[in-house]
Order: structure tokens, then sequence, then C-alpha cells
């Protein structure tokens, strides 16, 4: 499919009459899922002297809200988030040394990982990925992930949120024993965990004490700025 | 009626003497025999005694043979790993880039990778039941999610969307077709009654239902085509909500589908279930491997009183069963079935 539906163009054009009108082609970019472009023209602005806040906060996680709102209404599937994701990769290459630099906070830390015994990475990668695109600071710590890399990653980053992933059932009480370690080591009141994949349910995260689950990645993003609101 | 007749008489179209059913339960059939996955993976009797003692337990009515989703990708040179009892994962795509594919070659089933040992297994177990109980072989990936997994699933599905025309994506496509459509006349041949496959990433959960149309329906329509020109019944399975693609899918010719427990019921009975043979599609991660006895019967109870009427409905898991899943809930599943799923 095309990766700009008629309701991308409309808000493209509700958008460029805004005030960033210069950046609504790095919006477009990715939007579109243009790496090579997003990239392009992050630089010119850059360049140009637009403050990479500004860059990031007034174009890239409204396009990366788009691109989730696509795909929750089904205009976007797995293919376009991938593409949009590499576009918005691309662009937060050139600004993250620039907002190291510069002290800048992010929405948000994130700790991401597949749980203990899980090999599999392809829903936690979009999950990290549109995080990323929705200003969250991301660490993610690949598959098979014991409790106590979790555990150093959340005092490393000084993390707000932990994301569990499992897609196997049998994986699934690593999600169980991850919290409890993290309860052990006392950081669990420090984060709010979120946990998804295919055969874990709302009712499971309840259970297992975790503080939210995502049905998918959008919902995992809202899930996140809702809870990062929480004292 | 036996078991295999009962099958026998749905994928017909005839009006058995109650719905039979099937397992898609090889990580619990291997956990409950006290096998290890690894040998599971690679030696016949493994796979012929667990899904023996299986059907000795549960007398479902139809086997459902199957090792995991990388037997073919690994055939084709794919890299996989398992983590202990785990089923197999790809870990290398056969192809860094699309220009390799020159190199791929159609499989051979009888020499290649692991599958002689399923097709092994499949001729142990027809020579025991096979006059008795009904064989599935499952053929693992169809050439849409074969593709994916020998050029690596992300990066073939942004290639997919960003050069659809690229005559490589159709050559390496048809090297996954026909090293697939081997498969299943291999498992034929073996003794394998119907066979099935997974086209595990087609759904709309990954990808558009305009790119199923463009790059999974055609080879599954021609997959169908050939087989049934062979005298072979093929199940297909896509995981996921299908509810946005069973108008397609009731285009195919004769063939069943293995709907997810995601998919519309309804919908689905209204579409596809007219002419095709529904195989599922209880939850089986939420309602038999997690849910309690009663919520098994009730959904049991539920998809029976919607696929029932008219036939065509074999009774399974929306997808494979976790090894966890307990056994009171498959007994209670099949306890439904003896209740409600008997025709007048």
């Amino acid at each position: 499919m095309s990766p700009s539906g008629e309701q991308g163009f409309f808000h493209l054009e509700l958008y460029s009459r805004g005030k960033m009108d210069d950046l609504k082609k790095l919006y477009k970019a990715i939007l579109e899922g243009n790496a090579k472009v997003s990239a392009e023209e992050t630089a010119q602005a850059l360049e140009a002297g637009v403050d990479p806040i500004t860059i990031i906060e007034g174009t890239m996680i409204p396009a990366m809200d788009e691109v989730g709102r696509l795909f929750e209404c089904q205009d976007y599937f797995v293919p376009e988030l991938l593409l949009s994701g590499r576009a918005m990769k691309a662009a937060m290459q050139l600004l993250r040394p620039l907002l190291a630099k510069g002290g800048v906070q992010p929405a948000g830390r994130v700790v991401i990982g597949t749980v203990k015994g899980d090999l599999h990475d392809i829903g936690k990668n979009l999950v990290g990925s549109m995080l990323e695109g929705g200003g969250f600071e991301v660490t993610d710590l690949g598959t098979d992930v014991s409790s106590d890399r979790f555990i150093a990653a959340i005092r490393e980053t000084n993390a707000d949120i932990v994301c569990l992933s499992a897609l196997l059932t049998v994986t699934m009480p690593a999600m169980k024993t991850t919290i409890e370690a993290l309860e052990s080591a006392g950081v669990r009141n420090k984060v709010k965990v979120l946990v998804g994949g295919a055969p874990v349910t709302s009712q499971y995260a309840r259970e297992i004490g975790a503080d939210g689950y995502g049905e998918n990645a959008t919902a995992a993003v809202a899930l996140a700025r809702e809870l990062g609101k929480a004292p | 009626m036996n078991s295999l007749a009962r099958v026998r008489t749905v994928l017909a179209g005839g009006i058995p003497d109650r719905v039979p059913v099937c397992l898609h339960n090889f990580m619990l059939a291997v956990r409950e025999a006290g096998a290890r996955m690894e040998d599971y993976r690679t030696n016949p009797e493994v796979i012929a005694r667990v899904h023996l003692q299986a059907v000795e337990k549960y007398q479902h009515d139809c086997i459902m043979v199957d090792t995991d989703t990388t037997m073919l990708a690994e055939a084709l040179g794919a890299g996989s790993e398992c983590a202990p009892n785990e089923p197999g994962r790809i870990v290398q795509p056969a192809l860094r880039s699309l220009d390799e594919v020159d190199r791929l070659k159609v499989i051979n089933p009888e020499t290649d990778g692991r599958i002689p040992a399923l097709l092994e297994a499949v001729r142990l177990m027809s020579k025991q039941v096979g006059g008795e109980i009904a064989i599935r072989g499952n053929a693992d990936q169809a050439a849409f999610a074969l593709a994916c997994l020998v050029r690596g699933i992300e990066d073939f599905l942004m290639e997919l969307a960003e050069q659809p025309d690229d005559p490589r994506i159709a050559q390496l496509m048809e090297i996954c077709h026909l090293s697939h459509l081997a498969v299943h006349r291999a498992l034929a041949k073996a003794g394998a009654h119907l066979t099935s496959l997974g086209d595990s990433l087609a759904g709309p959960d990954v990808i558009s239902p305009r790119m199923f149309n463009r790059f999974a329906r055609p080879y599954e329509e021609r997959l169908v085509k050939d087989l049934a020109a062979d005298g072979i019944f093929v199940v297909i399975h896509i995981c996921g909500d299908t509810s946005k693609i069973l108008d397609m899918l009731a285009e195919y010719g004769p063939c069943g589908f293995e709907l997810d427990y995601k998919t519309d019921a309804v919908k689905a009975k209204q579409t596809t279930g007219m002419h095709h043979v529904l195989f599922g599609n209880i939850d089986p991660s939420g309602v038999l491997a997690q849910g309690t006895v009663e919520q098994v019967q009730e959904a049991t109870r539920k998809l029976i009183s919607v696929w029932k009427p008219g036939g065509r409905f074999i009774l399974n898991a929306g997808c494979v069963l976790p090894s966890t899943t307990p056994s009171e809930n498959i007994r209670a599943l099949i306890e439904m079935v003896k209740e409600c799923g008997v025709y007048d």
C-alpha cells in the first residue's frame, strides 16, 4: 500500500499551515518512511539553526503520532511502521548527540527487553521504535534478558518505565519473576512496569502486579505517556 | 464412524456423526510425553511417539504433525537457534540482500534439512493408526511467510513496501513457493490424509489486505489448485485477526481455513464457512492454557453453536497450544464436543 493514506495528507495540510512550515518535508518523510529525506531535512534544519528540541517536539513526535494513528485505524500496517521508524531513527541519529550535549530531558526513560528464555524481538522492536518516536529515551536490552540485566539498566539509565515482552506462554512467568526481582532489588517503586506480547492479557498483567498492558505498539506509547504523568 | 471417516466426511462437505477434533498440540504433546524439544525436532520415532501418546490420552480425531516454523527456512539456508524446550527461531536469514537470491535452490523434501524426519514420522504413524485416525501433515510456512524468514522479516517487509516490482522479490517468492509445495506432496505420499500450512505473517495483524492480495494470496491460491489436482486437501492457517481478508479467502478453491481466535467467528461462517472447511478457533493461550475449565466449556459451546450448523467444521485451537496447557482443559474441550457437537 502507499505509505500515505488520504488521512495522512489531510493531517499534513493542517500541519503545514502551522508555524513549523519549513519542517513539513521532514514530517512527510517520516510519515512516508523515507529515511534518506528524513536525514537530509534534519541536517538542513540544524544547519539553518533550528533547535533540536523544536525539531523533535514540533515535527518528529507529531509525525510518529500520526503514524501510530494510521496504524490504529488500519491504514498503516507493520511494513509502514518499520519504514517510518527507520526514517525517524535516521533523524534521531543526528539529533541525539546534540540533545546529550544540551542536557535535554526526554519525555521519559524506558528500558525495554524480551524476558529470560524468550528470543522473539519483532514486537518488542516495534514498541521500542514507537516509544522513541514518542519522545522517550529507549534503552533496548534485546532478547533473553535476565532480571539482573533489567535491574542494572534501570539503575544505570535512571529509568521511569520498564517494558517486558514475551511471545511464549512458557516464558510469561519470567515477567512475574522479573517484577519480583525488581521488588527485591528495591527498584520496583521507582519504575512503572508495562508488559506486552501475543499471549499476554490485561488480566495477566494485573495478576503479576504490572502497571499496565499494551496490546500493540501504539497502545504502549499511550500507556507510557499516561503512566509517565502519574506521581 | 471412526475418527478418519468423521474427518473425511467433513472434508468432503458431508455431515458426520459429530464435530471432529484436531489438536495443534506438538508443544504440549512433547511435554506430556516427557520428551525434549531438541529430540522432537529431529527424531522421527520421538515425533511419532509423542503424538501417538497424546491421541491415546485425548482420543482426538486428527493428529496434527508439526515441528516448528523454521524447518523450511533452515532447509533454504537460514540459521536458527532454540532456547531449551522451545521451538526454533530464525536468527540468521539465508539472504543478506536480495542480490543473493540466485544462490537459492528449490529444496528436496526427501533429503534436505529436518524434513526427512517429519516425513518418516508420518510414515510411522500412518502404519500404526492411519486406518483409524486422520493424520494432518503440516508443511510449515507458505511462500509469503517463508520468504520473510529467508530474507529477514523486517528487511523483507520494508522491501515489499518500497520496491514491490523488484523482480528479485518474485524470484524469491517462486523458490519459496515451489519448495513449500514439494513438502505438501511429500507429506501426502508419506501417508498424511490432509496437509496444512502456516502463512503466519500474511494476515492483517502484520500486512495490509492489499499487500496480502498481491504477495500472499496468489501463491496460496496456486497451492490449493495444484494440490487439489493431486487429490490433496490442504488447510491454510494465518495468524492473528483475519476478519478483513475473509472475503478474499472465500474465493479460493476447495480447502480448509484454520482461523486464529481473534477472527470474527460469525463473519467467518458467513464467508469462508459457506464453501470451505473451518478449523479452529478457540484461544489457545487466554482460554485453553490460562483459562478455567468453565471458560473452556463456555468458549467451546459458543463456537460450536456458530460453526456446527451445516458441517464443514473441525474443532481445534486457533493456533498452537502452549506446552503449559492443562490436560483438564483439553478434556473439557473434547467432552463439550461430545455433548454439543453431535449431529442429529
